[in-house]
């Protein structure tokens, strides 16, 4: 069990990280999640050693790790850029720990071919340049490497990020069955919702350098505890305080929302044409269409009631056309609301540049 | 104690700092020695010399005096007209042939522009002293062209090539190795689509060339302009050997004066005045730069496509251009190699005829100690001194790039590129000038008349070059790389010998090689700082080809010649070449971005 408690890092007068206590299960596919210099990699860097925090303590199986430098660390770690080191073949990168631990070349060996056989690497290809290797090739000497000195965790900073759209699925596939076939404790940093939602059994959502939440991928998305983190995770719309006072007084939504809350529901929450005793209905025109194949997302306009993005299933039933007269159907129950935190214009942008990027994907 | 703020966190950490503690660690023992001994380098050789020339021009109470004498020279004004006529007729002249030789091989469509892309590119391999001693042997005394001129023109002086017209008509073909490397460069960071777009909006051939070519060329324009100042005012080689009586510049005037006892300050004075003309002009080269080149916004940008000349008298025209510069250019370097090959007769009177091919000439040189003496002298002075600043360099960029918020490494990278903002001639004058006498920085020796004095003067300049140039190397290396030796359990020099070394060891190896082949025919700072006994090959050619007193004396210097172009060539080669280092360093952009930058510097002095 890795357990960080109260860690904080300043870096000059910013500080980084405030208070971050988080605990990791061994075995986990844990996630760090948020926008840019929210704290994720820092935290990532703190566990592996690169940064020293100005206070609080990281334990391994109550081991206190906090002060022990990198190189007696023994943290594995694959990064960003996957950093083989060029001047050497596939063979002496994976090596590498070994031989600074000076251990006899018969070990060495041994433990080379077992790390590459873990991640199927063949036996031609240990003797190859790593300029040589494909991107996902690449990704798994990367991950031998750092298992070659048989750490406790696996420290994973962004590796999908600098691949292109289809290699990022299919590795994205592979790094989780390799964890689940190792068993391995990996700690996993990404910006990448949906990265985060589809390989993680936890998510800890970062703000600011302070943990907004934890939670599997589910309760981070269906039932996120904060406004930041149902703003960050997916596409959502806000509803207006017109359109909660219709709900409200309609039968379906009976006085169940509280105005004073910022009241939140997901797109595909939103229907047109659903009828039923639990639906606020209301009447709706086509405002904007956006087509991605998959699914049709229609910008609808609820009188003057605002807005409401929906997400339709492309499935042969029904395209809705520009300017057509729909009715759009909301179930309360499927609204969240969250009180008000004061004004953080950061906040925001964060909350729609991610939806756009999930929008983008679908 | 804050030695080194950057280490701060590990020197003094929670439980502060103790000098046990610091003495402890092997590591912080080798950095100390390393400081101390940077800091006494820096000092005694980059600061000082400089410092106590200066010191004595200013204050010695002669300042007034030395100035009037100046004035009152004739020859010495005259020589700093002479140089500033020089520098700004070049700036016009170097621009029109250096345009001339880029776009006739990469802009227009020119029928073997691949052949005359290699001769423009000969002032790579062949410079200073031995191209000069090339053209001398064409149109000088005996040379073809001036026979050739007389056959038609019997009145014609036999030292016609000499003067203003002479040095300016070599130095503008020596010259044009900024375009070349420089202008062909931005030329092909052009958006072919903007050329595209002005021919699709009606632009014709002349338009598209001055309405946006040429304007996105301008940043390029000028700091080559800049450069090309610089190297007239700096002119050495050829003011000497064809500038004749009426035409001395500086730098060979600083060299007569400095030499001689009663008339050194006023080298001195002379010698600063170009420092600080040439500080000056790198500093708003260094502004403009600054300000920004018109970089391409272009996210998808098309290769340049070579324009056909449409006009058939203009486009032949052209091509009689482009083949007569070919000639001006590769001639010099012909002669030299095809003569080198003849017997002395046929190379005093210039003629040729079958019976005269000999290798006599290779066996005089290579036969003889005397001969072959000064190529070994230089070939063993440049591998030592680059060897040695490539040493001094790798320690220094380690300081450099580990604890680049030290202030203390900051004065360091300073202080090592002091020697970039001066002339070599002021550097070799401040280090003659101190080290002539018993010195405290070194204990009390003299170093004036050792071969001491000679590598230093080598290494010193060499050191700012090389530091850019190592210091690229270690930028462009990813930073996780360090995270990850560290990460996998190594410690810092472990991480550098076997991760960081290894990688910029091409850098390295090319970087030796260039430094090399420039060290072989120095001549500013070899004519000041020899010591008696040693002749460095620079400064021999330059006795060859301007006193004749040995029939032999031409042969031997074209046997040189054709040595130091061999070695240049395959430097060349290796450097720029098809898998040139370069081009391996090319892969990463913010390398190459250093690298251009670099020889832009390099260019310079």
């Amino acid at each position: 069990m890795l357990k960080i408690e109260n860690l904080n890092v300043h870096f000059g007068d910013f500080h980084a990280l405030k208070d971050v206590s988080l605990e990791i299960p061994d075995g986990e596919f844990f996630t760090l999640l948020g926008p840019s210099g929210c704290g994720k990699t820092t935290t990532l860097r703190s566990i592996t050693g690169f940064i020293k925090p100005s206070s609080g303590k990281i334990t391994i199986d109550g081991r206190d790790i906090t002060h022990i430098p990198v190189e007696k660390r023994n943290i594995g770690m694959v990064f960003q850029s996957y950093a083989l080191f060029p001047t050497m073949t596939v063979y002496e990168n994976i090596a590498f720990s070994l031989k600074v631990q000076k251990k006899n070349k018969v070990e060495i060996d041994r433990i080379v071919h077992d790390c590459a056989k873990k991640v199927d690497l063949t036996d031609e290809q240990l003797v190859k340049n790593v300029s040589e290797l494909s991107g996902g090739q690449q990704q798994r000497v990367a991950i031998a490497r750092a298992l070659a000195s048989n750490p406790p965790i696996l420290c994973l900073d962004e590796p999908l990020s600098n691949l292109d759209a289809k290699l990022r699925v299919q590795l994205r596939g592979e790094l989780k069955e390799l964890q689940k076939k190792l068993g391995i404790t990996m700690v996993y940093v990404t910006h990448d919702q949906e990265e985060a939602l589809t390989l993680s059994d936890h998510i800890c959502v970062f703000k600011r350098g302070v943990v907004d939440q934890i939670g599997t991928p589910n309760e981070i998305y269906n039932k996120s505890k904060t406004e930041y983190t149902n703003n960050f995770i997916g596409d959502v719309n806000r509803l207006t305080p017109e359109l909660v006072a219709a709900i409200n007084a309609s039968e379906a939504g009976n006085n169940t929302l509280d105005p004073q809350k910022n009241n939140y529901i997901r797109l595909e929450k939103v229907h047109i044409g659903r009828t039923g005793k639990e639906y606020f209905t209301a009447e709706a025109t086509v405002q904007n269409i956006e087509y991605y194949g998959m699914y049709i997302k229609y910008y609808l306009a609820v009188g003057d009631m605002g807005t409401l993005k929906v997400f339709e299933k492309n499935d042969g039933v029904e395209v809705h056309a520009l300017g057509e007269k729909v009715m759009v159907s909301i179930r309360p129950r499927d609204i969240l609301g969250f009180v008000p935190e004061p004004e953080e214009p950061e906040t925001q942008i964060v909350g729609k540049n991610s939806s756009k990027k999930l929008s983008k994907k679908h | 104690m804050t030695l080194f703020n950057a280490k701060g966190a590990r020197l003094h950490s929670e439980e502060g700092f103790s000098f046990k503690k610091f003495f402890q660690n092997k590591g912080n023992i080798f950095l100390l020695i390393e400081a101390i001994f940077f800091i006494w380098f820096v000092f005694s050789f980059l600061i000082y010399p400089n410092l106590n020339l200066f010191m004595d021009v200013l204050f010695s109470g002669s300042l007034k005096d030395n100035i009037t004498k100046i004035i009152e020279s004739e020859r010495a004004m005259k020589a700093i007209k002479n140089s500033f006529i020089l520098a700004i007729t070049m700036c016009v002249t170097v621009n029109v042939v250096g345009t001339l030789v880029v776009f006739i091989t990469e802009y227009f469509k020119i029928k073997g522009s691949k052949i005359l892309r290699l001769g423009y590119m000969s002032t790579m391999i062949y410079g200073g002293m031995i191209l000069v001693s090339g053209f001398k042997f064409l149109y000088g005394e005996v040379g073809m062209v001036t026979r050739f001129l007389r056959t038609m023109m019997p009145d014609l002086a036999t030292n016609w090539f000499e003067g203003f017209g002479a040095v300016l008509f070599i130095m503008t073909f020596a010259c044009t190795t900024n375009h070349v490397v420089f202008l062909r460069n931005a030329l092909h960071q052009i958006d072919y689509q903007t050329i595209e777009a002005a021919k699709n909006m009606g632009a014709g051939t002349g338009r598209i060339l001055f309405k946006v070519v040429f304007p996105t060329l301008a940043p390029s324009y000028l700091s080559i302009t800049i450069l090309t100042f610089i190297k007239g005012l700096c002119a050495m080689a050829a003011p000497l050997i064809v500038g004749g009586e009426e035409f001395q510049t500086i730098n060979p005037i600083v060299i007569t004066f400095v030499k001689m006892e009663y008339t050194r300050s006023l080298g001195s004075v002379l010698s600063i005045f170009l420092g600080l003309v040439t500080f000056a002009l790198l500093m708003i080269m260094n502004y403009m730069e600054r300000r920004g080149h018109y970089m391409s916004i272009s996210k998808v940008k098309t290769r340049i496509v070579k324009q056909p000349i449409k006009n058939p008298v203009l486009n032949v025209l052209m091509h009689v251009l482009a083949y007569a510069l070919f000639i001006i250019y590769v001639s010099p370097l012909a002669m030299i190699v095809l003569f080198s090959f003849t017997n002395t007769k046929s190379i005093n009177t210039g003629t040729l005829s079958w019976d005269a091919f000999t290798l006599d000439n290779y066996k005089m040189v290579f036969g003889n100690p005397d001969n072959y003496g000064p190529m070994l002298t230089s070939v063993i002075l440049g591998a030592v001194s680059v060897t040695a600043v490539i040493v001094l360099i790798l320690f220094a960029c380690r300081i450099i790039t580990k604890y680049k918020k030290s202030k203390l490494a900051q004065t360091l990278e300073f202080s090592l590129l002091i020697p970039w903002l001066l002339p070599a001639i002021l550097i070799s004058v401040g280090l003659l000038q101190t080290y002539n006498v018993e010195q405290w920085t070194v204990g009390g020796a003299i170093l004036g008349g050792t071969v001491v004095i000679l590598l230093l003067g080598y290494i010193v300049n060499k050191i700012p070059y090389t530091l850019r140039m190592t210091k690229a190397a270690f930028y462009s290396i990813d930073n996780s790389l360090e995270d990850a030796a560290k990460n996998l359990g190594a410690g810092g020099m472990y991480t550098f010998t076997r991760v960081l070394l290894p990688i910029i060891v091409p850098t390295i190896l090319a970087l030796w090689a260039l430094e090399f082949n420039g060290t072989l025919g120095e001549y500013d700072i070899s004519v000041l700082l020899s010591p008696t006994k040693i002749n460095t090959l620079g400064v021999t050619i330059k006795t060859l080809t301007t006193d004749n007193y040995d029939p032999n004396s031409t042969a031997v210097s074209f046997v040189y010649a054709v040595v130091m172009m061999i070695i240049a060539s395959i430097v060349v080669y290796f450097v720029y070449g098809r898998k040139g280092v370069t081009n391996y360093a090319r892969k990463s952009k913010r390398m190459a971005k250093h690298i251009e930058k670099m020889q832009r510097l390099q260019a310079g002095k």
